[in-house]
């Protein structure tokens, strides 16, 4: 596999998202796995590769995530690596954890693509500030 | 005298931009505007905000849509005031303390052309009857030297002016306050979650107290009112509307600089006021940072100066200038609303983030015999999941980190969580202490050498003991909607948690004893009879209800007294 290639399977295997199995060359889909890809190979450079490493080891096994999960090094950073990757498809943007700050509580940042984060659709909901609805559409159920 | 204008307004938010206006309507006055800022107030400079807040990594950030100005590197705001006194003396690059405070003060605000009001969430409750008098009614605080009844004509035309949306039948008697005209349009439509909410718990009572569950009049349009369109839910009234159904101040600002006669200079940092030859406040000193030369000291003059820099910059500027403080008064009685917030899950999904931010409130629990020995409390019921208590992101972490929840099952995980997510806050009155204070730090900014604020601040057990009712009474509420709550506990470790409602309030307060008070009911120094101040800094009381339509109700009042003034003479007038 190449580098796109494990880097989209291994998003697939941790956020489920069936999508992912099917990205057509050249789609918007495509850009947007792209673009995640370079910027988190940007953002955290040796860490990053070494989870693509180690998930491109796993990908044959017959539960890859189980053995993503299950392996000795998925801790620390390699993990952090882990939540960035689901990060930037739900939410389009990464964060940089340290020691004292992990979580929500580690700064945040955009990557790119906010109005296409997976969150929207699954809590039925438009991309905070995008909104394509008219007046008192909220009153309903969604 | 010869002067260069007739009136010179430092500040250009609601406040600043409101008596502007108002004064522009009542008569053809020369009036310049003041603003440190530098931004625009059109259209394009709306869109370039919401690229910038989508630039930035945290969206729910007040400041996010503001951070690339370079207003923000030469006019400093208070960007980390959110949190505590060791993290904000680590982190805030403006806000100073004495060692003798006890606690941050986290109100923070913006220095913007349009004020603070980009980034408000638009609720325009009225104060009470009981709010103007709290010290005669109840023995705590002070009064005020205005009664509601003497505001309240002024209430109805603020109202108007911001384009309030509510519910007549709802608020018509709320502890006496009686409203003489309807809302110049009607509420905001419940939320889907407001109604679930609703069919649980409005009509129950709660610790003696029957809850009403009402929509929270709004300066939101609920119908196209004044030019701007009805909302259509973004769920970011905090920090930016992206359509401008939310009023803000450059509403007032576009209305009057169309007038020949008004102008707006940005770029301004007042740095005082000073008297001229016959001994009345009559000159404006500040920088022009987009000039080369950029601490030059530029004067203008004027026979009638408004302050209305917000209850911080504008102490601060009286402070520099050593005038209308002959009551040792200046920036003193610093109040805020001390809020917290409990989060929950609701036993069905709600589906936050789908319309304003909160669209409905429970007022019940603001006034009552209790205010002799605590505050009342405002409750909110929040949209926006659980707010400053959590994000859908922390969610996703927390599923992550500690359950390990990747894969198949995530999705299904996170939207069962998130749509779950509910919070009620609620914001008390601290009373007005003048221990509680802003001065001049010794430390200037960086770009201009001007005074940094300097606080002494701690909140006081009026406001403490309500955060404690609050809890209560929010525990009692998600026990009867069946919500399972987040929990947080008010007192960790022996320190209180609150979160600031950044409504500052108090430091000019107006009353009708000169020695103990800065201003007068009009909103004019009782020292300088030409010098005003507008904005919450007036305040003598910061009551339960948001600020910001009882600041301009007070606004359009000294708007006329300056006109009446004028009229009779202008600085020679008393």
């Amino acid at each position: 596999m190449d580098e796109l290639s494990t880097f989209v399977a291994l998003s697939r295997t941790l956020t489920g998202i069936g999508f992912l199995a099917n990205i057509e060359p050249k789609s918007f889909a495509e850009t947007i796995a792209k673009d995640y890809l370079h910027r988190l190979k940007e953002a955290f450079g040796a860490d990053f590769i070494a989870l693509l490493t180690l998930y491109a080891s796993k990908a044959g096994a017959p539960d890859p995530l189980a053995a993503l999960l299950g392996d000795a090094s998925f801790k620390d950073r390699i993990e952090s690596m882990a939540k960035q990757v689901v990060n930037v498809w739900m939410l389009s943007q990464y964060r940089i954890e340290t020691a004292e700050k992990k979580g929500d509580n580690a700064p945040a940042f955009d990557a790119g693509f906010f109005d296409q984060g997976l969150i929207w659709s699954a809590i039925k909901a438009h991309p905070i500030a995008f909104s394509h609805r008219s007046h008192g559409y909220w009153t309903s159920k969604p | 005298m010869k002067y260069d204008y007739d009136v010179i307004i430092v500040g250009s938010g609601v406040a600043g931009a409101m008596c502007a206006w108002k004064l522009s309507t009542l008569g053809d006055y020369r009036i310049l505007i003041l603003e440190a800022g530098d931004n625009g107030i059109g259209q394009g400079q709306r869109v370039e905000f919401h690229h910038a807040m989508d630039r930035q990594g945290n969206r729910g950030d007040m400041f996010a849509p503001y951070l690339e100005l370079e207003s923000r590197k030469m006019v400093p705001s208070p960007e980390k005031a959110g949190k505590p006194l060791d993290a904000q003396k680590a982190e805030e690059k403006y806000y100073d303390y004495t060692p003798e405070s006890q606690d941050s003060f986290r109100a923070g605000y913006t220095r913007l052309v349009g004020g603070s009001t980009w980034a408000w969430r638009g609720n325009c409750p009225r104060f009470l009857p009981s709010d103007f008098a709290l010290r005669s009614t109840y023995g705590a605080g002070r009064d005020w030297p205005i009664s509601y009844g003497e505001l309240e004509k002024s209430y109805c035309e603020a109202e108007q002016e911001l384009g309030v949306s509510g519910n007549h039948d709802e608020l018509d008697g709320l502890f006496g306050a009686f409203r003489s005209r309807p809302f110049p349009m009607p509420g905001i439509p419940l939320t889907y979650s407001d109604q679930l909410v609703k069919t649980r718990i409005h009509g129950k009572t709660v610790n003696g107290t029957k809850v009403r569950v009402i929509t929270t009049p709004q300066a939101r349009n609920s119908e196209p009112y004044d030019g701007r369109p009805a909302c259509e839910g973004h769920s970011n009234c905090i920090p930016l509307c992206p359509i401008q159904a939310k009023y803000d101040a450059t509403v007032h600002l576009r209305r009057v600089l169309v007038k020949p006669n008004v102008t707006l200079r940005s770029g301004a940092a007042v740095t005082r006021v000073s008297a001229g030859r016959d001994g009345n406040i009559t000159r404006v000193h500040f920088r022009d940072w987009r000039s080369d030369d950029k601490t030059k000291d530029r004067v203008l003059t004027a026979p009638v100066i408004v302050l209305a820099a917000h209850a911080i910059e504008t102490p601060k500027i009286l402070l520099m200038s050593n005038v209308a403080n002959s009551s040792g008064q200046v920036g003193r009685n610093l109040m805020d609303h001390i809020q917290w917030e409990i989060a929950a899950e609701f036993p069905e999904p709600v589906y936050p983030f789908r319309g304003p931010q909160s669209v409905t409130a429970i007022e019940a629990f603001r006034d009552g015999p209790f205010r002799r020995t605590r505050s009342g409390f405002r409750m909110t019921i929040g949209n926006d999941g659980w707010g400053r208590a959590g994000s859908p992101a922390k969610i996703i972490d927390e599923l992550l980190t500690k359950d390990r929840a990747y894969g198949p099952d995530l999705m299904t995980k996170v939207a069962d969580r998130v749509t779950r997510m509910i919070r009620l806050s609620f914001s008390t009155e601290m009373l007005p202490h003048p221990e509680n204070r802003v001065d001049l730090s010794a430390n200037t900014d960086a770009a201009l050498g001007i005074p940094r604020p300097r606080f002494t601040f701690a909140v006081d057990d009026y406001a403490t003991e309500a955060l404690k009712a609050g809890v209560e009474t929010a525990t009692a509420l998600f026990n009867l909607m069946g919500a399972k709550i987040e929990k947080k506990d008010l007192i960790e470790n022996g320190k209180l948690n609150w979160n600031t409602a950044a409504h500052i309030m108090g430091t000019c307060i107006m009353g009708n004893n000169p020695a103990d008070s800065v201003v007068d009911k009009w909103g004019r120094t009782h020292d300088n009879h030409n010098l005003y101040i507008a904005g919450s800094s007036v305040f003598a009381t910061g009551a339960t209800a948001n600020p910001t339509l009882t600041l301009v109700a007070l606004t359009l009042r000294t708007a006329r007294a300056i006109h009446k003034q004028l009229k009779a003479g202008g600085v020679h007038a008393h």
